[in-house]
């Protein structure tokens, strides 16, 4: 495919022009640049129309919402560069949110729930893992089916949910609690997110990890000739995605306040419309955390936006599909105009 | 080695085997009935035929809807829009019925609703150039955001109460039911399309090699956008269908369905990146499928924990497909070595 060679490096061009055109060739030419710039605007916009919107309290809340779909995308966006995909993050929301509940129940303890969490996250992403690398079956076939599988499991454990039994004082904080409440307050699924962000944002933009990650999504023979360890670097990537999921769903059932069976219905193209947004591809080798975070974002300053405006909430879903499409549309016109294809 | 100098027609059973192996549609079929005759056995109510004919009305639908992505996806191009389709195609009879007191103004307007539908996904992929996965995602959202604000989240009934209408879903030709006969048609024309014409032959080489089939003159857009209006065509066929069985436009309906009906195309042996496939397969895969769900109602196994089931047999179906096509491959090796051998050729 024409798509394999690229254009020289951007910045030559650049040199030689002023510092201001560089700042703009740099926003406009990125996808992340993009999406940057229509979060700004809207944040103005609605800054403008909203007293409320710009408040602590109404920023903090959006976020806490945006954190479970950017946690669980940070791990999807890795997965995607590495050019494999992972549909069982929505069953997950339910399974793992299941039987973390369960365990705060029998234990009384937040990190023994939080360790069951996240021992199935790693297990169901072992399991994909092993069947794709294993098999050689396609991710997207194998996590369609560890979609109903897992969905399958929360529906066997629990009726209908697992409620609260515990009272755990410390459970609700996970989500509507803030560590930190000076100079400004930011609750703790906002801090989750940026920590797990700057974790995984150094591992991808500088260590020998996260370069072959991009290199296996570039080209996979290239890299395996090249010695790069591709199956157990591709493992990793599914334990951390089922992993992270398994995070979202612990602060989605503290949001909750009980582990439902039917939760995440649907989540899992959320985050991925989310990871596709910021850039990344699913034939691999692009995508970077900044754009996913940026794209969970804006879809959730959109939502916010359309309650805060007063507006129907039955556009929510639709204005979601509009800007997917806006943010593809903008992206392949981009890609035209500096002749890249 | 010896394998090398035997001929593998010589073999009743390596005959059989290579049958087996190089023929997709049959080996659904074997698959198809060996589940068949597994639920034979263990549930009794699975042998009456009369829950065969039930169980063909039912998966008609995804029937119809699967075959128009086949049809697409040997291009290389997805439609995820398809569950939106079918309750935008609800929306749309039900509210025409209600407005105009016309049924066939009713239909007519929900096939042009796929048709238009399927002409904006077509336009996006190939005038513009937008990917088209990411594409229909978000169409996916946006036709089902529309539905939401357009009803407001509530059912729209069909105040004529057109049983004309719901014949297409109940009416019985002898034993067999019309939506089957609808579904088969189609599957039939499907088959004759891509197997017979021009048509069909440019899309198995775009989905192959879409440089090389536009370097040899074939109109690649032209073709990707007639495949998003047929598969836009059938989405909405498939809502007609589904609307039938109820006669009222549900906001909700075919939540998922675009998951439910790629399992389908994949587990027919259709390649995600393009020129592989067939719709014959894909039509037994859902009859498949829907086996597999209908024997387990029939079993009181919980609706609810045949996801779990219905999930490993894709796996293993997956499976049973790669080892299927090794097994071609290496039998066709196997041919060429051998008749290389008996050439006394002993470089090959």
């Amino acid at each position: 495919m024409s798509a394999e060679i690229s254009t020289p490096a951007r910045s030559v061009g650049a040199s030689g022009q002023s510092s201001l055109q560089d700042f703009l060739r740099r926003l406009f030419g990125s996808q992340e640049g993009v999406l940057f710039l229509i979060v700004a605007v809207l944040w103005l916009y609605l800054m403008s129309r909203s007293d409320v919107f710009f408040t602590q309290r109404n920023i903090g809340v959006m976020l806490s919402q945006v954190s479970m779909i950017a946690i669980t995308g940070f791990g999807m966006t890795m997965l995607m560069i590495a050019r494999e995909v992972d549909l069982s993050v929505g069953s997950m929301q339910a399974f793992a949110g299941v039987t973390a509940m369960q365990a705060l129940n029998e234990s009384h303890s937040l990190i023994v729930g939080l360790l069951a969490a996240l021992a199935v996250g790693a297990i169901v992403g072992a399991i994909n893992a092993g069947a794709t690398l294993g098999l050689k079956i396609s991710s997207f076939i194998v996590t369609l089916a560890m979609m109903q599988i897992v969905r399958g499991l929360a529906y066997t454990s629990t009726n209908a949910a697992v409620q609260n039994e515990h009272k755990l004082a410390s459970f609700k904080k996970v989500f509507n609690g803030a560590f930190i409440e000076n100079p400004v307050r930011i609750p703790n699924p906002v801090l989750t997110m940026v920590i797990i962000f700057i974790i995984f944002g150094l591992i991808l933009s500088r260590t020998t990890f996260g370069r072959s990650i991009y290199a296996i999504g570039g080209n996979p023979e290239a890299a395996a000739l090249s010695g790069i360890p591709v199956n157990r670097i591709k493992a990793i990537c599914f334990i951390i995605t089922g992993m992270l999921a398994a995070l979202s769903a612990f602060m989605l059932i503290a949001r909750m306040n009980s582990g439902q069976n039917n939760a995440g219905f649907g989540f899992e193209l959320q985050v991925i419309g989310s990871v596709l947004l910021g850039g990344a591809s699913l034939a691999g080798g692009k995508g970077t955390l900044v754009g996913t975070l940026l794209a969970a974002v804006l879809l959730g300053t959109v939502n916010n936006g359309i309650v805060l405006l007063g507006y129907n909430s039955n556009w929510q879903t639709a204005v979601v599909g509009l800007m997917i499409l806006t943010a593809v549309f903008l992206d392949t016109m981009r890609r035209r105009m500096t002749g890249q294809s | 080695m010896s394998s090398v100098f035997a001929s593998p027609q010589e073999n009743g059973w390596q005959k059989w085997k290579a049958v087996w192996a190089r023929n997709e549609a049959l080996s659904l079929l074997v698959l198809l009935a060996g589940v068949i005759a597994l639920f034979m056995v263990i549930e009794p109510t699975m042998r009456k035929s009369s829950v065969y004919w039930d169980l063909l009305r039912q998966v008609s639908p995804t029937m119809v809807a699967a075959v128009g992505i086949t049809l697409l996806l040997l291009s290389g191009e997805f439609d995820l829009t398809v569950g939106s389709m079918l309750a935008l195609t609800g929306i749309v009879i039900v509210d025409t019925f209600n407005r105009t007191d016309n049924m066939w103004l009713g239909i007519l307007a929900g096939l042009l609703t796929g048709l238009v539908i399927g002409a904006i996904n077509g336009t996006f992929v190939t005038v513009i150039g937008m990917e088209s996965l990411m594409t229909t995602l978000g169409m996916m959202f946006a036709i089902r955001g529309l539905v939401y604000v357009y009803t407001n989240q509530t059912p729209i009934v069909d105040q004529n109460r057109f049983t004309q209408f719901t014949r297409l879903w109940f009416k019985n030709f002898g034993p067999v039911p019309s939506p089957i006969i609808v579904a088969l048609v189609l599957v039939a024309l499907a088959y004759f399309l891509a197997t017979r014409t021009e048509f069909g032959r440019n899309t198995y080489a775009i989905g192959g090699n879409a440089n090389a089939a536009r370097v040899s003159g074939i109109n690649v857009r032209r073709v990707k956008f007639t495949l998003f209006v047929i598969s836009g065509l059938m989405a909405s066929v498939a809502g007609l269908l589904y609307t039938a069985q109820t006669d009222t436009g549900y906001f909700n309906a075919g939540l998922g369905f675009e998951l439910e009906v790629l399992a389908a195309v994949v587990l027919g042996g259709a390649s995600l990146a393009g020129g592989q496939g067939n719709v014959t397969s894909t039509a037994l895969a859902v009859l498949i499928i829907g086996t597999i769900g209908k024997g387990m109602r029939l079993m009181s196994i919980d609706t609810t924990q045949q996801l779990l089931v219905i999930g490993i047999v894709m796996l293993i179906a997956v499976y049973y497909h790669r080892i299927r096509k090794q097994t071609a491959a290496r039998l066709t090796q196997e041919a060429y070595a051998a008749r290389q051998a008996a050439r006394g050729n002993v470089l090959a």
